[in-house]
């Protein structure tokens, strides 16, 4: 594993001390993680999920994209997820929910796997 | 001293110290570098990536047996920051001479005096001193090991590549007719350099061949290719020398490549790798060449060539071509461009060349591709007419900038062809001062092989 990924993988275990991490080596430098449990908040049931992704071992350079979470969780106000949140995707054999948002072009600065998880999480609370 | 070593600038960086050792008084000055080290075949390379100037008065004082020294406390600052960051410390002075410089014997007293203690400071950095004159550079650099080095060279990589040397160096004559029309123009001393230059092509597809050719029959003498790919049909109307059994056999893009290099200069060395250029093992063969041409469009081989070209200070060029319709399949944009990269003149990722998704696309499997609804692309178009124009001008861009042909206007710009508009755009890159990846601050700047390069794992 990339050090640059092990770095981020030892940040997102301080920034979630309450989630369990598993880890998996893709092989080239980069790796899978699953976070579990991730609170999403009360706008959804089940309010925590896990999340996972695929760090690239060309993190930071290369985007963290997309995120996976729980294919159980639900919109508390009874509405369908919409594109970029959609449903029937999976992330390392679980079936999955897959939130596509990219980090954008205007934030070339390097990118950290823990900032990147708190802005999905910003993103699903304002959803 | 019989060992040797290479010194290598960006040019602004060499142009502000120039200034400071030659303001026109006629007197002596002094600056200390720290310089990020590269070792090619065998022969370190010192890069460099922080200028001190010495200030007359305080830092550059009057020498209790020289005419001048560093001030011991300035270069105590300096050593000890040269230890800190890994780097190696070069203290530098002037001699009032031209084409020819070299030390004194109160210099080198003084060296044998002093480097020794410097070296224990420096914790197993080198440590040693750098001579120039108008238009030379002679070393006296101490390693650990005890053994001292001389410069071969020096590199000063703006938008052209100028050489330094100790002294001046003649040329002999080449004995060969293929180059008799070209000597005409550039002498035997540019054919010389061109022979003992070492470009790498990445990626040798409808441009990277041409550019192959273009420097083969220039009289390049060492070439490094790399592409992990093989020639098909659909490649036939672009890749120079591939003919239908290249195509029906699935030969290797690199072997096709070798075969043209080879007809046009047999002695030409060659080196192939049919591997990813973003893997470690691959990527770290580009420090040890002079000429960086990118010709693959991946993202990766765009990140791991901007960081070679600003981490070992090798210049590049990364050439494309591109065609742009919309859904009526109506022409919008027929574009070739020709891209230089220097160190210190901004690069691709603070230019926003690099996409981060692209990045993260490119690491996934094809399954994965599949899965998460990227869809199946389309193979972009591919004209040789738009490669060919990005190809001449990278390679006449080479001839006469690695030869100092013509002067160094000081700003590189990307070279954007629109042929259907006819236009020819200069675009003058804009430079991060905060960018990790061409910034002398938190940077990867001529750090060497003091920083891993961004790759993949093997």
């Amino acid at each position: 594993m990339k050090p640059p990924v092990q770095t981020s993988i030892e940040e997102l275990q301080r920034q979630f001390p309450d989630a369990v991490i598993s880890v998996r080596d893709d092989g080239s430098g980069g790796a899978y993680v699953i976070l579990n449990p991730i609170a999403i908040g009360a706008r959804y049931v089940p309010t925590s999920t896990w999340m996972g992704f695929h760090i690239p071992p060309l993190y930071p350079y290369a985007d963290i994209y997309p995120v996976f979470i729980g294919s159980d969780v639900r919109r508390i106000d009874g509405q369908a997820f919409v594109p970029p949140v959609t449903h029937n995707a999976a992330f390392e054999g679980r079936p999955a929910i897959q939130v596509s948002r990219r980090s954008s072009a205007a934030q070339q600065g390097l990118q950290k796997a823990a900032t990147k998880v708190l802005k999905i999480l910003d993103f699903l609370e304002k959803l | 001293m019989t060992n040797t070593c290479q010194l290598r600038f960006a040019r602004a960086d060499y142009d502000r110290l120039h200034a400071h050792l030659f303001p026109g008084d006629h007197d002596e000055h002094g600056a200390v570098l720290l310089a990020g080290i590269a070792e090619k075949d065998g022969q370190p390379a010192f890069l460099v990536r922080e200028i001190h100037l010495a200030k007359e008065g305080s830092d550059y004082v009057e020498g209790k047996v020289g005419y001048r020294a560093l001030h011991p406390s300035f270069i105590h600052k300096m050593i000890t920051r040269a230890r800190d960051e890994k780097l190696a410390y070069l203290a530098v002075h002037n001699h009032h001479s031209d084409l020819c410089v070299g030390f004194s014997h109160i210099d080198l007293d003084s060296h044998e005096l002093g480097y020794p203690a410097l070296l224990q400071i420096a914790r197993g950095m080198p440590v040693g001193a750098l001579v120039f004159g108008q238009r030379s550079i002679q070393s006296d650099v101490w390693l650990k090991d005890g053994s001292r080095l001389s410069l071969d060279h020096a590199r000063i990589v703006g938008q052209s590549v100028q050489m330094l040397y100790p002294s001046s160096r003649t040329s002999k004559d080449i004995n060969d007719d293929a180059y008799e029309r070209q000597l005409r123009m550039f002498g035997f001393d540019g054919q010389k350099r061109l022979n003992e230059c070492h470009v790498a092509i990445l990626g040798l597809g409808g441009i990277g061949s041409l550019v192959a050719e273009l420097l083969a029959r220039l009289g390049v003498g060492r070439f490094t290719l790399i592409d992990d790919d093989v020639v098909e049909v659909s490649n036939l109307s672009r890749i120079v020398g591939a003919d239908r059994v290249d195509a029906e056999h699935a030969a290797r893009k690199i072997d096709v490549a070798e075969r043209v290099i080879l007809q046009a200069n047999p002695s030409t060395v060659v080196v192939k790798i049919a591997d990813d250029i973003a893997k470690e093992s691959v990527a770290k063969t580009l420090a040890a060449t002079d000429y960086l041409f990118l010709a693959a469009d991946s993202m990766r081989a765009r990140l791991v060539f901007n960081a070679v070209v600003h981490q070992y200070l090798v210049p590049g060029v990364q050439l494309g071509s591109k065609v742009r319709a919309d859904s009526e399949e109506l022409l919008l944009d027929v574009m070739s461009a020709n891209r230089p990269v220097r160190p210190g003149s901004g690069c691709l990722w603070c230019n926003g060349l690099i996409d981060m998704s692209s990045l993260a696309k490119e690491a996934k499997t094809e399954e994965e591709r599949k899965e998460q609804a990227y869809g199946v692309e389309e193979p972009n178009p591919s004209v040789i007419t738009l490669n060919a124009i990005a190809a001449a001008h990278a390679v006449n861009d080479f001839l006469l900038d690695f030869l100092e042909l013509r002067s160094d206007a000081g700003i590189v710009q990307y070279e954007h062809f629109h042929h259907l508009s006819r236009k020819r755009m200069l675009v003058e890159p804009r430079k991060d001062e905060t960018c990790p990846e061409c910034s002398s601050g938190e940077g990867r700047f001529a750090r060497g092989d003091g920083l891993n390069l961004p790759t993949l794992e093997g």
